[in-house]
């Protein structure tokens, strides 16, 4: 049993080198579309269960130009447009956007984008955000000890509370899921080399756990729906390869390595970055490519669909893994009678639709609607109960 | 056995993927801000994250980063040209070593005051460090820098200021300095202090002390680079030499200040005396300065 459990940890490590060397693959069911395609650099790309995007685009590589978009079911809508730099926005699945509204350093405020209106919050920087409208988000604060000191905050759609006590440690990267569990990284700028900590609170006004201990550089974490919690941490002894590990009930464990970024969905999937996008899914690692693109993973969501970053020549662009649209919407590997339930009810005749959802997987022709041009599709397609 | 050899390969083969050193490249955005906010970089990736002991820092050109009275490091950092990296007091910046490429400083490093910070900014340099194009390191009038040079594999490595380059200020430089461009000091009570590893000078640098400047010898200097004392309005400059330098060929310009030999000064290069005095100290016996003669 061991020496299998030995295998297994030599595949988990090699592996992802390994399949690096072999040409990428698209997960069965799956096609890629480039949803952005121009000089100006893309980034920070979300994506909800929706298939709606969010991302700062520096227009004429201007960072001050750094606008907000949305990509929905086809369309793209830009969000903001001024001269000052809105950048690293997160969406959730009720399709509100918050980002940081950048004026300079030490005065930067958070901004909703909910119903076509943007609201100006408060100040702050750095926002997360929960499917229940909530954030999180950072502030400076005075150093006790040297450096830029920072403060978690937390904003439930009533007031903000301060979430970690002022003790002049740097508070960064705060992560919320729906039921407002956080989990963010703290710096110590003190000692040399700095060191870093994933810290995790179960509930607001909880206790704090630490979750990480002797990790070097512990950083970037992402937090579920189910609790489970993943960060990138780096192995100093072996050429400061950056791996990724997972925190479940209690435990920690290394699942990828070498491997950075990690972008988590509640089936536990994971996205991460190692000199190409990839997912792991099920055990499974997956290249994902784009032509001759450098690849790098933004985000998933749900329904195992990706954002990626193309990187051509140095020109970062969108591209978007999604559903291939066979009928099916409850993908269980056919187009049958529950398939036509979904389509009668996500019916919405002729027009142009946001927020399709769920139903744009019967938008078959890709037109954001769901009409009698999908109904004729969804019938030749329809291959009954297997 | 064909399994064996698939095993065999797949572990050679990951292990040299795998053995890899991972130095990620980050590259600050915002046109200014902190350098310890991970929001401020992004990496090839495009991730954001704070730079990290095997890394590569990029300050593009245009932007000012600044490292806040905090820890900051990284393995090259390169500061671009019209860019500006200020290092607070209490700040300190480690270059780790580990790469044959070295730091190329081509815009500004300068050490500025931070409120409730007294100790001098720092750079400690495990890695090469180049001031080429428009590349500068200022210290603000009365604010303290200190640069060291680590020792790696029995070798200090190097400070190198190119030809029209300048360090300017109140500096420690423990570092081992090229200087092919010019060392200044100026300013009530800013000394520059040569000291730790030797510094040598081309035919192109300058040692200058002017105003109420003081450039103080703690360490071996040699080269052909040309030494000035400059007096002006707001005072008279001092070079005190404390560490044995008769290697020299550059000419000594005394235009006003002090000069206070205290270990043997000796170089091929005249004097050009315009006022000012030069102690020769008594003890330790032997003392010497000497110029335009033949050096030991």
């Amino acid at each position: 049993m061991m020496a299998r459990i030995a295998s297994l940890w030599i595949l988990a490590i090699v592996l992802p080198a390994f399949t690096a060397v072999t040409r990428a693959q698209i997960p069965p069911g799956y096609e890629i579309i480039r949803i952005t395609d121009d000089p100006d650099h893309d980034f920070d790309a979300t994506i909800n269960d929706c298939g709606q995007i969010a991302w700062d685009k520096q227009l004429n590589n201007i960072f001050e130009r750094s606008e907000i978009f949305l990509y929905d079911n086809g369309m793209t809508r830009r969000l903001t447009d001024d001269w000052i730099a809105d950048w690293y926005p997160v969406i959730n699945e009720e399709g509100v956007i918050a980002w940081d509204h950048r004026i300079h350093e030490y005065d930067s405020r958070i901004h909703l984008y909910e119903g076509g209106k943007i609201t100006e919050l408060f100040d702050g920087r750095n926002v997360a955000l929960s499917d229940l409208g909530h954030v999180a988000f950072l502030r400076f604060a005075q150093p006790s000890c040297r450096g830029p000191a920072m403060n978690i905050f937390f904003y439930d759609g009533q007031g903000v509370q301060q979430v970690t006590p002022a003790s002049g440690l740097a508070h960064q990267t705060p992560v919320l899921n729906a039921a407002d569990e956080l989990v963010w990284t703290q710096y110590d700028f003190c000692p040399n080399p700095w060191v870093s900590e994933i810290l995790y609170q179960p509930e607001p006004d909880g206790e704090t756990v630490q979750l990480t201990t002797g990790q070097q550089v512990p950083v970037s974490p992402k937090i579920n729906n189910a609790g489970l919690v993943v960060w990138q941490a780096t192995d100093y002894e072996r050429g400061y390869q950056r791996y990724i590990q997972v925190w479940e009930n209690g435990e920690t464990r290394t699942v990828i390595f070498p491997g950075s970024g990690p972008e988590l969905n509640d089936r536990g999937d994971i996205g991460f970055s190692s000199g190409a996008a990839w997912l792991y899914l099920d055990g499974e690692i997956i290249e994902i490519a784009y032509e001759d693109a450098r690849t790098s993973m933004r985000d998933i969501n749900n329904h195992r669909e990706a954002v990626i970053t193309i990187n051509f020549e140095g020109v970062r662009d969108l591209a978007y893994m999604r559903r291939i649209r066979t009928g099916e919407s409850d993908f269980d590997g056919d187009v049958d009678l529950d398939d036509a339930a979904s389509l009668h009810d996500c019916l919405t005749g002729p027009g142009d639709f946001d927020r399709l959802c769920d139903c744009r997987f019967l938008d078959l022709d890709h037109d954001r609607d769901v009409d009698l041009g999908d109904f004729v599709l969804f019938q030749r397609n329809y291959t009954g109960a297997k | 056995m064909t399994a064996r050899l698939f095993l065999i390969l797949l572990l050679v083969l990951g292990g040299v993927l795998v053995a890899q050193v991972d130095a990620e490249t980050r590259t600050f955005q915002p046109s200014s801000g902190v350098w310890n906010l991970a929001a401020n970089w992004r990496d090839s990736e495009d991730r954001p994250g704070i730079p990290e002991a095997a890394d590569t820092a990029i300050i593009p050109e245009g932007k000012t980063c600044t490292i806040d009275a905090a820890e900051a490091e990284a393995q090259i950092v390169n500061v671009e040209s019209f860019s500006i990296l200020y290092i607070t007091q209490g700040a300190k910046l480690t270059i780790h070593d580990g790469t044959a490429e070295d730091c190329t400083i081509t815009g500004l490093i300068s050490f500025i005051a931070k409120e409730g910070q007294s100790d001098p900014g720092e750079i400690h340099c495990y890695n090469n460090v180049s001031f080429a194009g428009g590349g500068n390191l200022y210290a603000t009038s009365g604010v303290k820098g200190r640069l060291t040079s680590r020792v790696v594999s029995d070798v200090p490595t190097t400070l190198t200021i190119a030809f029209n380059n300048v360090i300017q200020g109140y500096f420690d430089v423990e570092a081992a300095l090229v200087n092919n461009g010019t060392v200044i000091v100026g300013g009530s009570g800013n000394v520059m202090r040569l000291m730790t590893h030797p510094k040598t000078g081309g035919s192109s640098a300058f040692w200058i002390a002017e105003g109420l400047g003081k450039i103080q010898v703690d360490a071996e200097v040699s080269g052909t680079g040309q030494w000035q004392l400059d007096a002006n309005s707001t005072g008279n400059p001092e070079l005190e030499i404390n560490a044995t330098c008769t290697d020299l060929d550059g000419y000594v310009r005394i235009g006003g200040g002090t000069m206070d030999v205290n270990a043997s000064f000796c170089t091929t290069g005249d004097v050009e005396y315009y006022g000012g005095t030069i102690n020769v100290a008594s003890a330790p016996a032997g003392v010497t300065a000497t110029f335009g003669g033949t050096c030991p």
